[in-house]
């Protein structure tokens, strides 16, 4: 009896053994990634500091023009160039990712988890064809969104012996954005009021209810999500 | 005993009342196509509503999979669409070499019995070269006897003004699965089919494989060395389309040599190439590359190759200049679903160093010459091996030798089959200089892309190690245009001004489109099925003018 339960053990363990093999083999290899772009060279050993959002790598996912999205990579967004820079950790290549392949992507902040998305925006009044990445607020009607930027700024006295010519700074820019204009998100409530000259009003009553500080971002979604309910007529 | 002797018949009387509740589904499926009669090229858009009887049989797969033959039952193309709710919509391109004649579409489900669950419909196809005696037959045909059922269509005014704008009213007690249209009158009299599509079994005629699902669009194969038949690993395995854009997708063999790449965005019937390289990008020569598509039943099995009637096309019709011609892009899509922007989006060029275009210069009688006097990066010198070799200039002036070389988006890999065309057949040359990274693969000594004029390279280029094959893909729901209100506006020819393939009483209430160019008596007609099996047909009448 013993000896008959062992052999349908055996048998079973077989059977699942062959089942779980051929299960692994259909699944095999589909989520290979295709993304594309130029091989990353430093160029900012002159200044001091680092051009990219938040200095360092950041975990993050991209979103292709594709359809495809690839989570968990390794990323940094270069705020002075322009550009997104991904370490390949099967090749160990850095790469700058062509921005006119992207659609969009995020990247994930260590200390709080908060996570940011970026987009590239085309613009007539931007020189690059391919867009400017864009931090996005709010999407609706009237977006807003953000710009970060890193600037060079030259040392008057050149200290020639830490050979640094100057160092990077860093700027935050919010823009409205209606799918064809991109304008500045004023930083006074008088200007604002300004350019919604018929919702004046109810503004002035959001302003009158809500602690609406300008350089918040939280504060200007609320603000910007009150303004496309009056544009939407709501 | 007698007990257990009662559960078990009752048991068997149950199973078998449920199986003659499934037979007595007269119509499974419900077919239609968007007109009866079509010119070879065209786009027939179809739609098809499943009875409420036959969804919960399809739990183990939403496939539909749509045939066209002739009328002797030859397989000539089709597709695989899925349904969702009971519906489903799609269109099959027609090709070019269609001769005149009658033609079947069916419609058929995955599901077990599937000799229980299919519908055909019957469209008649005129090609613009033939003397077209079916289409004077078809004018000759006599009108069909349709019959109102329910009051669904309202509109405010029956006559109208060519490219007016027209609001439709659906109204409707129940929910009805149906289609709309607005067709022209007299194709609509000549209607060839009665209102539905027919019941008929789906056989082929020997010699021709017709589609069968498969659950996601995944392509695998094996690359083997064609003389010891050793499986090939850590082989990048480069899958491209011959195209005027360049779409690549890759993978990396394993040590039994398969390598598996999903066509995640890949649509209909599709000619792919199919070459291996070492990791230096150079290709691996004596090597078997064998393909399983999704539609094998087997996959142990080497791919069988989609028998196809007709030949390929000989018109030699520029598609992409009809399409320029008649700016595609000035077309808004309206309808339900939107299809994804575009098939591929892998950059793998990136932006060209520089682009020749051989129309600027004189003749040039060889890709040699075309390489000496208009290319400046790229020059075509003797290899160690005595054969031709591409080497790329970067900006700097390295040079480096055997850049990835595209023929109309296909890896070339034998550089005397291009070697003695000219300008005549090169139309552009774009060079990358720098090195790119596509995925997990580099191409470190730049890419080189030449197009044709007539994106043929590879009708009759034949180079080992290059393999090609036919995949199938499933189809996205369809979306129709209507072009974009303009100051300067093109003819708009439409002869279809509506159709929406998916509609749900319940959920769409109102239809806005906008008239096209042609004058004449139009249909408004909506057909549906409701959830009890109730048939709606409705029809109203309106004059352009």
């Amino acid at each position: 009896m013993k000896r008959t339960i062992k052999y349908i053990l055996t048998a079973v363990c077989v059977v699942l053994a062959i089942t779980a093999d051929a299960q692994g083999k259909m699944t095999k290899k589909t989520a290979i990634q295709h993304i594309t772009g130029e091989p990353f060279v430093h160029y900012y050993a002159m200044f001091d500091g680092v051009p990219f959002y938040q200095g360092d790598w950041l975990t993050g996912s991209v979103t292709m023009k594709s359809g495809e999205t690839y989570n968990n990579l390794q990323l940094r967004y270069d705020e002075y160039k322009d550009n997104l820079i991904y370490q390949n950790n099967v090749t160990n290549n850095v790469i700058i990712i062509d921005k006119n392949s992207i659609e969009h992507f995020t990247l994930t902040l260590p200390l709080n988890g908060k996570v940011e998305t970026f987009k590239p925006i085309v613009n007539k009044n931007l020189k690059d064809q391919s867009g400017r990445y864009f931090a996005i607020i709010l999407e609706d009607s009237i977006s807003v969104i953000k710009k970060y930027e890193s600037k060079e700024e030259q040392y008057s006295n050149i200290n020639m012996t830490i050979k640094k010519t100057g160092a990077f700074v860093h700027k935050e820019i919010r823009y409205t954005w209606d799918g064809n204009e991109l304008n500045a998100v004023p930083r006074f409530r008088r200007k604002l009021l300004r350019q919604y000259p018929e919702h004046k009003e109810e503004l002035r009553k959001f302003f009158f209810h809500n602690h609406i500080r300008m350089k918040n971002d939280d504060d200007v979604r609320l603000l910007y999500q009150e303004i496309n309910k009056f544009v939407k007529g709501h | 005993m007698i007990v257990r002797i009662l559960s078990i018949l009752l048991l068997l009387t149950a199973t078998f009342s449920t199986q003659a509740q499934k037979l007595t589904v007269d119509y499974p499926i419900w077919l239609k196509t968007d007109r009866s009669s079509y010119i070879s090229g065209d786009d027939a858009l179809f739609c098809l509503f499943l009875h409420e009887g036959i969804i919960n049989d399809t739990m183990s797969g939403n496939d539909i999979i749509i045939d066209v033959t002739d009328i002797e039952k030859h397989w000539i193309t089709g597709t695989i669409v899925k349904q969702t709710g009971g519906m489903a919509s799609g269109m099959i391109n027609l090709p070019d070499t269609l001769a005149s004649g009658y033609y079947r579409l069916y419609a058929r489900t995955n599901i077990p019995n599937i000799e229980n669950h299919f519908c055909s419909c019957e469209f008649l196809v005129s090609n613009r070269f033939d003397n077209d005696p079916q289409l004077v037959k078809h004018s000759q045909l006599q009108k069909n006897d349709h019959k109102t059922t329910s009051q669904i269509i309202g509109i405010g005014k029956t006559d109208f003004a060519a490219h007016d704008k027209i609001n439709i009213a659906l109204t409707c007690p129940d929910s009805v699965m149906g289609a709309i249209r607005i067709i022209g009158k007299k194709q609509w009299d000549n209607e060839l089919e009665p209102f539905f599509g027919k019941i008929e079994p789906f056989s082929l005629n020997e010699g021709y494989t017709s589609l069968t699902p498969y659950d996601g669009i995944l392509m695998a194969g094996t690359v083997t060395d064609s003389v010891s038949e050793e499986p090939i690993d850590n082989a990048i395995v480069l899958i491209s389309l011959q195209d005027s854009i360049i779409r690549l997708k890759y993978d990396i063999t394993d040590n039994e040599g398969s390598f598996c790449v999903l066509l995640h965005n890949y649509y209909g019937q599709q000619e792919v190439f199919v070459n291996a390289f070492n990791q230096q990008m150079e290709p691996i020569s004596n090597t078997r590359i064998t393909l399983r598509n999704q539609f094998e039943i087997d996959p142990s099995q080497p791919t069988e190759l989609i028998q196809t009637q007709y030949a390929p096309d000989s018109l030699e019709l520029n598609k992409a200049l009809i399409a320029k011609a008649f700016e595609m892009q000035q077309f808004t899509p309206i309808g339900i679903s939107n299809r994804p922007e575009t098939l591929y989006d892998h950059f793998v060029l990136g932006t060209p160093r520089h682009t020749a275009f051989t129309d600027d210069f004189i003749e040039l009688n060889d890709f040699r010459e075309i390489t000496r006097e208009i290319t400046p990066f790229i020059r075509m010198r003797k290899g160690k091996n005595g054969q031709p070799e591409l080497r790329v200039a970067s900006d700097k002036g390295a040079v480096t030798a055997n850049p990835l070389l595209l023929v109309d988006g296909v890896p070339l890999t034998d550089l005397n089959q291009l070697i003695d065309k000219g300008s005549t057949v090169v139309k552009r040359v774009d060079t990358q200089n720098k090195p790119r990274n596509f995925g997990n693969i580099s191409f470190t000594n730049g890419i080189v892309a030449v197009w044709t004029h007539k994106i043929d390279f590879w009708e009759n280029c034949r180079v080992p190690g290059t393999y090609r094959f036919v995949v199938q893909g499933f189809q996205p729901p369809i979306t129709e245009t209507v072009p974009a209100p303009s100051k300067d506006r093109l003819p708009d020819l439409r002869q279809t001004i509506y159709w929406n393939p998916s509609v749900n009483t319940a959920e769409l209430k109102n239809i806005s489109t906008t008239l096209s160019d042609e004058t004449g008596e139009f249909v408004i007609e909506f057909f549906g099925i409701g959830r009890d099996g109730k048939i709606f047909k409705d029809f109203k009448q309106i004059n352009v003018r």
